[in-house]
């Protein structure tokens, strides 16, 4: 690009020039075949100084890629007595550079019809051509410049309401070449919440003309979802708005890139916080066992009564029994969440629910517990069947361990949908849990929250090592003497349209 | 019964319970003797015994980590009760946590005598026994 420097303001100043030059006109008389007879007296001006043009044949003076245009030119006057359209042609000038003219070309004939010689005129149009180039160079680095950035703009004329768009704001909206732009017909692009934020702005911009920008959802002509960046500004004249303007950006891509680093953030936390739990765990769960065994073996060397000494070595059993119990539950939950790489596939929900039930039917029985299931919204789910199988199980366990006092065991499993995302939701009406006493460390290993439980405190940290593993969420609605909810979301960042 | 040192032990762990409580019987000293499961289960108890100076601890050996009602929601709880009792108790916090944010924290509160590493040794539990506030 030869000219990437002019401005829009080098484009304004030409333009003012001008307005300001009267074009310089000549008239040449000549032979068909381009010899010179007469040349009017502006001809230096067009030309160039001291230029004599007499006797010359004008075809020499003409930029030598445009010679056979302008031959053509005359051969089509002088047969057929003009030329309709005027040609643009570049001239050599003397001591100048080239200069660009029009040419419009007649036939002079004698009283018999015969053409006698051509009457060609020229009008000197380099700056007029000079101005267009600058225009269509500008006009190209602004549209390249728009279409790197993503960028379009647009106006509203307070008084007429008319609305422009530029070429790549309709592209922006993907719209049709029929759309017509008003302040109306643009809300249908943005959802309410978004839609009053934009008018809030804009009211802004026209109250205090400054500029005023930001960035909101779109959903385009095409049902496409896109992120825009929208900057406002409004025109005064006496104090009377008289226009708003704006510019809008694509930014979908950087919006995708800020929120794939968020989901990055967001994994690298989560392990963070998984190291941590894996920390607290060596440092509170598997050192307690540990801790008692010294003890132990000190009372056992120590003791001589028969008795005593049975009683210690049962407790140093127990102690180590312990102690490998743990030792397996938390190898199991490293296992499950590191390595252990279990097949998802499609499953019957139902079907899996109703196996799980027949596998646990004596303890449902003793319990009296009625289990109901739920999967028409949902029938199928994606995921590893011996894992399905051991949440179902657990929960169930779960709720038949820690039962309500007087009201039999009730359960709901239901499997739904929510954003597109498969939900596993089980309900009980069990003794439920005091949530704000034990949020924080429900899913937790060794937590137990019911005074008379023979619980270990593993199920749910092992529920959520599952579902976490998988790449999902668990959650926990609960209230004492009424009963719980856990909603296992399978997977989070995984939707589908049914 | 008035001149024995009466210990408690708040903790769920069985096993910690039965050594500690041998290894106390074994020390020669007149030692009576309490243990509670959970927090809740020993306030319970204090609560309704608060003024029988006989019957209250002398010495509540807490553990930190404890399912349903862990050590320091038991000190929170503790303090308000606190003035009520007829003799004063000495109050350890002990853990098998390595954590050193446990023993800052325990020895930063007022109510604690101190932090105790477990496992709690017989010479720990002559510290302990010596160091006692009861006149």
């Amino acid at each position: 690009m030869s000219s990437d420097n002019h401005t829009p303001l080098d484009v304004a100043t030409g333009l003012d020039n001008l307005l300001t030059i009267l074009p310089a006109e000549v008239i040449l008389l000549h032979s068909p075949s381009g010899q010179i007879h007469f040349a009017s007296h502006a001809a230096p001006l067009v030309f160039g100084e001291g230029e004599r043009l007499g006797g010359q044949n004008f075809l020499d003076k003409v930029h030598v890629d445009d010679r056979s245009r302008v031959r053509d030119l005359f051969m089509e006057a002088a047969t057929r007595g003009a030329h309709p359209i005027p040609i643009t042609i570049r001239i050599k000038r003397y001591l100048q550079d080239d200069a660009w003219v029009v040419l419009f070309c007649v036939a002079v004939k004698d009283g018999s019809g015969r053409v006698i010689e051509l009457h060609t005129t020229l009008r000197d149009v380099t700056q007029q051509i000079a101005l267009r180039d600058k225009i269509i160079e500008s006009d190209k680095l602004s549209h390249m410049t728009n279409l790197l950035a993503k960028v379009g703009g647009w106006y509203y004329d307070v008084e007429t309401q008319y609305m422009h768009w530029s070429e790549e704001i309709r592209k922006l909206h993907e719209v049709s070449n029929e759309f017509e732009p008003t302040m109306e017909n643009s809300i249908q692009f943005y959802d309410d919440h978004d839609m009053a934020t934009l008018r809030h702005l804009a009211t802004e911009a026209v109250e205090t003309g400054e500029m005023k920008a930001a960035e909101v959802p779109m959903t385009t002509a095409q049902n496409n979802k896109k992120w825009i960046r929208v900057i406002f500004r409004a025109s005064h004249e006496e104090g009377v708005p008289t226009r708003l303007y704006g510019a809008s950006q694509d930014i979908t891509e950087i919006k995708n890139r800020e929120q794939e680093l968020a989901s990055v953030v967001m994994e690298l936390t989560d392990q963070r916080d998984q190291l941590e739990e894996f920390s607290h765990i060596m440092s509170h769960q598997l050192r307690a066992p540990i801790t008692n065994l010294s003890p132990l073996v000190l009372l056992l060397a120590e003791t001589r009564d028969d008795r005593e000494r049975n009683d210690v070595q049962a407790t140093l059993k127990d102690a180590v029994e312990a102690l490998r119990m743990l030792f397996d539950d938390v190898s199991t939950a490293v296992r499950v969440r590191y390595k252990e790489r279990v097949l998802e596939e499609r499953l019957n929900v139902a079907e899996i629910a109703n196996h799980v039930l027949e596998r646990i039917a004596s303890s449902l029985r003793d319990a009296g517990a009625t289990v109901r299931i739920h999967t028409e919204e949902c029938p199928y789910v994606d995921y590893p069947s011996v894992y399905l199988q051991a949440i179902l199980q657990q929960l169930i366990t779960n709720a038949i361990r820690f039962a309500h006092s007087v009201r039999k065991v009730e359960v709901v499993i239901k499997s739904t949908m929510e954003d597109g995302r498969q939900v596993l939701i089980v309900r009980d009406n069990g003794a439920g849990i005091d949530l704000e006493r034990f949020g924080q460390k429900m899913f937790r290993l060794r937590s137990t929250f019911h005074r008379q439980s023979s619980g270990r405190g593993v199920g749910l940290f092992m529920i959520r090592t599952i579902v976490e593993a998988l790449g999902g969420e668990i959650e926990v609605d609960s209230q004492p003497d009424v009963g719980s909810v856990f909603k296992i979301i399978l997977h989070t960042n995984r939707s589908e349209t049914l | 019964m008035s001149n024995s040192i009466c210990v408690a032990l708040v903790d769920d762990d069985r096993i910690y319970q039965f050594t500690t409580e041998r290894l106390l019987q074994r020390l020669g000293i007149d030692i009576s003797f309490l243990w509670f499961k959970d927090g809740e289960e020993a306030l319970d108890y204090m609560e309704k015994h608060k003024l029988e100076a006989n019957a209250l601890p002398d010495i509540l050996i807490v553990d930190i980590n404890m399912p349903f009602m862990d050590g320091w929601q038991f000190l929170d709880a503790f303090k308000d009760l606190k003035p009520l009792f007829a003799k004063p108790i000495d109050i350890y916090m002990v853990s098998s946590s390595i954590d050193d944010r446990d023993m800052r924290r325990a020895r930063s509160i007022a109510e604690v005598r101190d932090y105790v590493e477990k496992p709690i040794t017989r010479e720990k539990l002559l510290v302990i026994l010596s160091a006692i506030s009861r006149n």
